[in-house]
């Protein structure tokens, strides 16, 4: 049963197609490792998935409904989260406000922080994050702390598919375990993730799917129990190797032409 | 991936620490001393200081800092500020004293129209900020001069003459009980209610969560715009409302009313522990800020010291409230 399915999503940017037809279905409870190199329309797809662009054409369903986003809003009525890295939490706040950031439990208008950091505790336990006090303004915490934070509101808030970029970048490897891990029990839950990122290795140990673009387009999709690091790798890479090669067979053959490896004599 | 983590080790100790720790962590803890050690100095020190007269006069000094500075500590919490209170103060005191004398439009009515005029002062800055992108402090630095100038224009440079109703005087600038002045209860009502607004309302939230980081309270769903523009509002307002109360008191209007007045309210927010970065500060804070400048001010007048050391005091005030919030920052527990 597919929760989130796109078909032939196009998208171009002034003369450049970022996107060239793309489709997938996302499983319920089903995390997909996005990869590809830089300018392969990863940035794109997300940015459609979660409502910030508008798909020149395709159709995106969510439970077999079709899907018309006109901004992030509308993404996260119908159950998109996406967590973009430094961009979700307000420093000077405490981890239970974060968690509830926008969606505070009120009473008469005032804001019922007693049962905000109740079930701000409770959300966190069920997903076994660790935060010594939900009282803890979440600038002073560590940035893998801060990473599940962010997912755990995701989730909270309705996200039954959340979209991650680049969730381990920039942390210690202690802490990037705990976020992999946080991935691992959000299948369990039944949510669906997509994550983004540029990290073979972590995408092979929480994927069930690794979905590489290149240029604009899904290069290749690998179960991840029948892949390995260096397939998924020659995958983003492309022919980039033999391409490279063969254009220098061609240059050296053109009599007229300048060979790419040496410095222009004009310059 | 079998990595035990220290982070697994550690309890959950939601209830928070002692009260004095958390007193410690708080960003008004700076202020809070300083407005103790003042007040127990010139309680010791200070022929005269600890009598109610004095104090009650004390705490009317700073009514107009704390009205106004109710509104900026919105403002600046919300990661804007407001340079031009000091000129709107003055120009909305004008507009109530001519309301009533030229156009003899009923107190009430008055009152009305200036606290309108006020919001919509506030509207213009937010807009022009919010949606023209540029920054508040440009903004209200041309509205400083604008409404300055406007204040001048419309009684011609000259003070001029607002109601003689005593009703209108008694409310406004009389005495409520004893010789607590009425004044000083109009600042109590405003610093309560927006107290509890900032602090405990799904508002004050959003708020904090705007000044804070404006792209997490976006993409949060806080409508952060339409929450900064009306803190902008908010902040002319109570600039009417003082000026309301000035010219009940005093009976009349001078244009240069509030000239300079914006650095003793901003003085009074900094001081206060509110960071000009946003999303740090609170009502409480800016009471006390506008608290140990009052404090101070008079004891420097009691002690008959030179009035021009008043300056030099309140700047070396600001400078080391903020030096002291910079500790009390890096001290932070971490807690990793």
């Amino acid at each position: 049963m597919s929760v989130l399915e796109f078909t032939d999503l196009r998208k171009r940017f002034g003369g450049v197609d970022a996107l060239r037809g793309v489709s997938l279905r996302i499983g319920e409870g089903e995390v997909i490792g996005l990869m590809g190199d830089n300018g392969a329309g990863k940035s794109t797809l997300m940015k459609i998935l979660c409502g910030a662009v508008r798909p020149d054409s395709g159709t995106i369903t969510m439970d077999g409904a079709p899907l018309h986003m006109r901004s992030p809003r509308d993404a996260a009525a119908a159950g998109i989260a996406v967590v973009y890295q430094d961009l979700a939490l307000v420093d000077q706040r405490d981890v239970a406000t974060n968690v509830f950031l926008g969606q505070e439990p009120t009473r008469h208008f005032v804001v019922d922080r007693r049962r905000m950091r109740r079930e701000a505790r409770q959300i966190l336990e069920d997903l076994s994050i660790r935060i010594p006090s939900v009282r803890l303004p979440v600038g002073g915490l560590s940035g893998g702390q801060r990473q599940c934070i962010a997912i755990a509101r995701a989730v909270h808030q309705g996200g039954r598919v959340v979209l991650l970029d680049e969730p381990t970048a920039a942390l210690g490897p202690e802490q990037q375990a705990n976020v992999l891990r946080l991935i691992t029990r959000l299948r369990d839950r039944g949510t669906s993730v997509v994550v983004v990122s540029h990290n073979v290795d972590h995408v092979l140990a929480v994927a069930d799917r690794v979905v590489v673009m290149r240029a604009g387009q899904i290069q290749g999709i690998r179960d991840v129990h029948a892949t390995s690091a260096t397939d998924v790798v020659g995958l983003i890479l492309g022919d980039a190797a033999s391409e490279a090669v063969s254009h220098m067979t061609e240059a050296a053959t053109s009599a007229s032409a300048v060979n790419p490896l040496e410095p222009s004599r004009s310059a | 991936m079998a990595v035990t983590t220290m982070t697994d080790d550690v309890a959950v100790r939601d209830v928070g620490s002692s009260p004095w720790r958390r007193l410690l962590r708080v960003h008004e803890f700076g202020v809070l001393v300083a407005t103790a050690v003042i007040f127990l100095y010139c309680a010791l020190f200070v022929n005269h200081f600890l009598t109610s007269e004095n104090l009650l006069s004390v705490a009317q000094q700073i009514a107009f800092i704390g009205i106004i500075g109710t509104g900026m500590t919105l403002l600046i919490v919300a990661g804007e500020i407001d340079l031009s209170v000091g000129s709107q103060y003055g120009f909305l005191s004008v507009v109530m004293a001519y309301t009533l004398t030229e156009w003899h439009l009923p107190i009430l009515v008055a009152s009305g129209l200036v606290l309108v005029l006020g919001a919509l002062i506030g509207l213009v800055f937010g807009v022009v900020t919010t949606f023209f992108k540029v920054p508040s402090f440009v903004v209200t630095l041309a509205g400083l001069g604008i409404l300055r100038g406007f204040a001048l224009l419309v009684t011609g440079g000259v003070p001029m003459q607002g109601s003689t109703s005593l009703r209108y005087h008694s409310i406004t600038g009389g005495n409520a009980i004893g010789s607590l002045a009425a004044q000083t209860v109009w600042m109590a009502v405003v610093m309560l209610a927006f107290g509890w607004i900032l602090s405990r309302t799904k508002f004050g939230f959003d708020i904090y969560a705007t000044g804070g980081n404006m792209k997490a309270a976006l993409n949060a769903g806080i409508r952060a715009v339409r929450v900064k523009i009306i803190c902008f509002c908010i902040t002319g307002a109570l600039c009417g409302l003082a000026g309301i109360l000035l010219v009940g008191w005093l009976g009349s209007a001078n244009p240069l009313t509030g000239n300079g007045f914006e650095l003793s309210v901003i003085a009074a927010v900094v001081v206060g522990g509110a960071s000009l970065a946003g999303g740090v500060g609170s009502i409480t804070g800016t009471l006390c800020g506008a608290l140990v400048a009052g404090l101070i001010a008079n004891a420097l007048v009691l002690l008959g010291v030179d009035g021009n050391w008043q300056q030099v005091a309140t700047g070396a005030l600001i400078l080391a409230a903020v030096l002291i919030n910079r500790f009390i920052a890096t001290r932070q527990p971490s807690m990793r």
